[in-house]
């Protein structure tokens, strides 16, 4: 019975406790939702390479990674100022004037034609037997220094890409002739160039000949060529007198060259003023410095002709103002080419040797501005090293800025503001976590700032601007280490002590108490700003290509479970 | 209307039973159906006939997971919220289920020859279980940010087993000597649907630090008749008189014994010890089997590096992964489950010829499991027409357990948890179990009682 009793006890405690089951909370409950958002690993060269302003400058040498930026500078170009002259109306040559002639003579050769008419007569042996004086090595004088070339231009060797020599008879015989000329300083084709004219008395068409491909040697200023054989066909009316005279008219024009050799004199060319822009860095906010940066100037050329860039000015234009770099190098020489169709380069280098060179690459920086005159054969002509130039001879200029990335960040700010629609109905409290292996030499804060609908800054219960990062005071993400290296003057970390730099991390941090006042807003600004290691200028780093960032994100939210599940 | 309406889903949710019928109210109520727990005790009638609907009717429900009472407390502002705490959870155990397991005799009739007693019981059993794990209330109440992080939460054991079967049972009883009664029971079993996961866990552990999520799990899913429906091919050419057959022709052939002895030590003392359910069946028909090899695969969150390389797709490689980790294998090969089996092991101590108190140690196993409960009853007996008994137990992680059973002759009906009808909210386990059947005579004992 006792044990019935007992049973009967347990029943009504059991059957005591119950619970009001219309009161259970419409709130549900709050799970903690931990979730990993995303990951990565970043050397520096990848993140250079996501900032679209920059990203096509990035190069890495020795492991160090620099920036280069190449501009190519308004050049110059001999092909400008070298430019042969149309020789239209050379002197006329007289071969023969019969006015010479005895009168014996002249019926002898009229009587031979009369005899021999319709056949062909070799006249130029004629003339030879009666007068040995007859002129059949005849010279043109050639003067290419005409125009705005110098006194002493010179061609001694020129090859036509194009070019013409017309020949007229201005005076001929009563008869049929046929001059072939023979021009023993012009080769085409490694032979000499010859041909004929023939003339009629009743169709006067001169002779033409293409130079195209020909070389001339023009050393004596003249244009030499020889007549070697004239043949005459008589015909039966036609009757040489004492009036006749055998005279010719040469031009030499249509001229264009392949190339040229000779000494072109001291040419006249302008003076070359540029301006290289160096505002790649002119939108960031904050101060940096390159320690080492170097300017390289090349230039291509394949005129051979001696030249020299002497450069008037350079002056680097800083907010506003003009700091003058003094070129140790100046006037500066530009290399000839061995030979016709070939390049050299020669290379400026102006380093930070030159005083404030320092500064040619900074967040202040804005321009380089030059000016310099070309002087051109200022040793005169110089025996065995003859001038050329080629119809393809150029010269390029190109200013390669070269900046081995060591140096110092200050100040460097960034700001991005975003809409945002925060489930904070859902959340109850939320944490996101940023967990960092950072090996790049940047300190870098953070803020998060919330905005209501009219761009107000919202405010926490204590009328102070809601922080929601977890340090408001300490780095958010923090350089490791650094040494100084006396090499490169700078603080570096080695590649062997990059694994054991530790992970870190911070956390963006919403809590309960804070929630409600974020229900208003309505857009973020995410600002912040980096700086290198050491805070500023005093310290410079330089940045290793095996540098870079591992970032885990996560995020663990309280949430309301009513939420989800409607 | 609102509050009945939520009890009676508490009630299904959170009521009473086990994965295998304990019936432990029915050992000490002297039914037809005792040789079910104890198959060497003897009805108190010369014959029984138990029909369709009307014999052993049996119904349990177990929840392992909580009371109402345990899932809410009171907050500050009197107001039933979530039970979250840590010792909610650790008073779950590490697996937590509901089961149901339902008894539905078609037949059964027993008589008494001499000394032995015969029985023949046509049954249809139901025992279905939905696994929960050990930490999926955890998960899903608390979340992985909280007391989980930097541990697995673990769902080994999650999702549905299930066994359908007819039971041809033919059982015999004897008094060997006055102090000695021994039994045993040879059942056929013919399998209707089985879906059983072996070797089957699921965990994730969420990084202290970082939140990555790791995923490990494997799995061997056994079905007969169950997940075969899914195939759209089985559907078009199903049979549903070849499903009516295998209620009777052993297509997926199974049998189980039942053996069982009551000592009696004194006039005073008496103890017993049964054993049931201890067979097998072997599943051939309408097999479709699944296994996930072991795998462990980790999402660390979105890749940077691919997602700002233009040519990645992000949702690909994660398929990719996925598709490699996860590796699907099925068959239809044949294979063997177990029933839950049960061991009662008791005493009795008759205070005199109306009254005596027992008690009851329960075990079952099952898959690699073990189950255990005890219960303490007293019995009141008036001759062979009437019988009841009051019980307390402990069992299914509960002391909230109190059963009670009332038989008149033919007639009746009992329960492992009487609490429950009176406040669901306490308990976590009920049952009940009823039968009338026609009773003819009675043993020679009773008549020697009567006389």
């Amino acid at each position: 019975m006792k044990f019935i009793a007992l049973i009967l006890v347990s029943m009504v405690v059991f059957s005591c406790k119950k619970l009001e089951l219309n009161k259970i909370s419409t709130s549900f409950w709050n799970p903690k939702l931990a979730v990993p958002i995303a990951y990565g690993s970043f050397t520096i060269n990848d993140i250079l390479k996501q900032a679209d302003s920059i990203d096509k400058y990035i190069g890495v040498s020795d492991h160090v990674i620099q920036l280069s930026t190449s501009q190519s500078i308004k050049g110059f170009s001999l092909l400008n100022v070298v430019k042969i002259p149309p020789f239209e109306s050379l002197p006329t040559q007289t071969i023969y004037s019969f006015d010479k002639m005895k009168a014996t003579d002249i019926d002898l050769i009229n009587s031979i034609a009369n005899l021999n008419a319709n056949k062909r007569i070799n006249f130029s042996k004629i003339l030879l037997g009666i007068d040995p004086k007859t002129k059949l090595d005849l010279s043109v004088p050639l003067d290419f220094s005409t125009g705005d070339l110098p006194a002493d231009f010179r061609v001694d060797k020129l090859k036509f890409a194009k070019g013409k020599i017309k020949i007229n008879i201005l005076e001929g015989l009563p008869h049929k002739t046929v001059l072939k000329f023979l021009f023993n300083d012009i080769q085409k084709e490694g032979k000499t160039l010859e041909d004929s004219l023939v003339y009629n008395p009743s169709d006067k068409k001169p002779l033409e000949l293409n130079l195209a491909n020909c070389v001339a040697d023009f050393s004596k200023d003249s244009l030499y060529f020889k007549i070697s054989e004239i043949i005459i066909i008589p015909t039966p009316s036609g009757v040489i007198n004492s009036t006749n005279k055998l005279t010719l008219g040469v031009s030499l024009t249509d001229i264009e060259f392949d190339f040229i050799e000779g000494y072109f004199g001291k040419l006249a060319v302008p003076a070359i003023k540029d301006t290289l822009a160096i505002d790649q860095f002119k939108d960031l906010k904050g101060k940096f410095g390159i320690t080492n940066p170097s300017l390289t100037f090349s230039v291509t050329n394949s005129f051979g002709v001696p030249v020299e860039l002497d450069f008037t000015k350079f002056q680097l234009k800083r907010k506003g103002s003009l700091t003058p770099l003094d070129i140790a190098i100046n006037p500066f020489p530009i290399n000839i080419p061995k030979s016709k169709y070939k390049d050299t380069i020669s290379t400026l280098l102006l380093d930070a040797s030159i005083p404030n060179f320092d500064k040619l690459l900074s967040s202040e920086t804005e321009q380089l501005n030059f000016e310099a005159n070309i002087k051109v054969n200022k040793a005169g002509d110089i025996d065995g090293k003859p001038n050329f130039i080629t119809n393809t001879s150029s010269i390029s200029i190109d200013a390669n800025i070269l900046v081995p990335l060591t140096g110092y960040v200050s100040g460097f700010t960034f700001e991005d503001t975003s809409d945002i629609s925060l489930p904070i109905d859902m959340l109850k409290s939320l944490e996101l976590k940023v967990i960092y292996k950072n090996t790049l030499p940047v300190d870098v804060d953070a803020k998060i700032t919330f905005l209501d609908v009219n761009n107000n800054i919202i405010k926490d219960a204590t009328g102070a601007v809601m922080n929601i990062l977890s340090s408001s005071t300490d780095k958010l993400i923090k350089s490791p280490a650094l040494t100084y290296d006396s090499d490169t003057k700078s603080y570096t970390i080695n590649k062997e002590n990059i694994a054991s730099v530790p992970e870190q991390s911070f956390s963006i941090i919403l809590k309960e108490s804070q929630i409600p006042y974020l229900k208003n807003a309505k857009k973020v600004i995410f600002s912040g700003n980096f700086e290198t290691f050491g805070g500023g200028s005093s310290k410079a780093v330089t940045l290793y290509d095996y540098y870079g960032l591992s970032i885990k994100l996560a995020g663990n939210a309280e949430v309301n479970s009513k939420s989800f599940l409607k | 209307m609102k509050n009945k309406f939520t009890g009676l889903l508490f009630s299904i949710l959170l009521a009473s039973s086990l994965f295998a019928q304990r019936n432990l109210t029915l050992m000490d109520l002297k039914t037809p159906y005792t040789y079910r727990v104890n198959p060497a005790a003897t009805p108190e009638t010369r014959f029984f006939l138990g029909l369709p609907g009307l014999g052993h009717q049996n119904v349990q429900i177990t929840n392992r997971i909580s009371s109402v009472n345990n899932l809410f407390v009171k907050n500050a502002q009197d107001s039933l919220v979530l039970n979250t705490s840590e010792s909610f959870y650790n008073r779950m155990g590490e697996r937590t289920y509901i089961g149901v397991d339902v008894t539905n005799q078609i037949l059964a009739f027993g008589f008494k020859a001499k000394n032995s007693y015969f029985n023949f019981d046509i049954s249809n059993r139901l025992i279905t279980e939905v696994g929960f794990g050990s930490d999926l209330f955890k998960f899903v109440s608390q979340g992985n940010g909280g007391s989980l992080l930097g541990e697995r939460a673990g769902f080994d054991g999650l999702g549905a087993s299930l066994m359908s079967y007819i039971e041809y049972g033919l059982g015999y009883s004897r008094e060997i000597t006055p102090n000695l009664s021994i039994g045993g029971r040879f059942k056929l079993l013919s399998g209707l649907a089985n879906l059983s996961g072996t070797n089957t866990s699921f965990g994730i552990t969420t990084d202290p630090v970082n939140y990555s999520l790791t995923i490990d799990g494997q799995a061997d899913i056994k079905s007969a008749n169950t997940l075969i429906f899914t195939d759209s091919a089985y559907m078009n050419n199903l049979d549903y008189m070849r499903l009516a057959k295998m209620a009777y022709n052993l297509s997926n052939f199974g049998m189980a014994f039942d053996l069982g002895a009551t000592v009696k030590l004194s006039e005073k003392f008496t103890v017993n010890a049964s054993v049931i359910d201890l067979g097998f069946i072997n599943w051939k028909n309408g097999v479709s089997n699944y296994s996930v090899n072991k795998f462990s695969y980790t999402f660390k969150g979105l890749d940077l590096n691919s997602l700002l390389s233009d040519s990645s797709d992000i949702a690909k490689e994660i398929t990719d992964s996925l598709t490699s980790i996860f590796k699907v294998g099925n068959s239809t090969k044949s294979y063997s489950t177990g029933l839950p089996t049960r061991i009662y092991l008791g005493g009795a101590i008759n205070w005199n010829k109306y009254l005596s108190t027992g008690f009851t140690f329960y075990n079952e196993f099952y898959n690699s499991s073990y189950r255990a409960g005890v219960v303490l009853s007293s019995t009141f007996s008036l001759r062979h027409w009437l019988g009841a008994t009051l019980n307390y137990g402990i069992y299914s992680r509960s002391s909230a357990n109190v059963g009670f059973g009332l038989r008149i002759r033919g007639f009746y009906v009992l329960t492992d948890n009487l609490v429950a009808l009176l406040n669901y909210q306490a308990v976590k386990a009920a049952s009940v179990c009823f039968g009338f059947n026609l009773v003819i005579g009675k043993p020679k004992t009773a008549v020697v009682a009567a006389e």
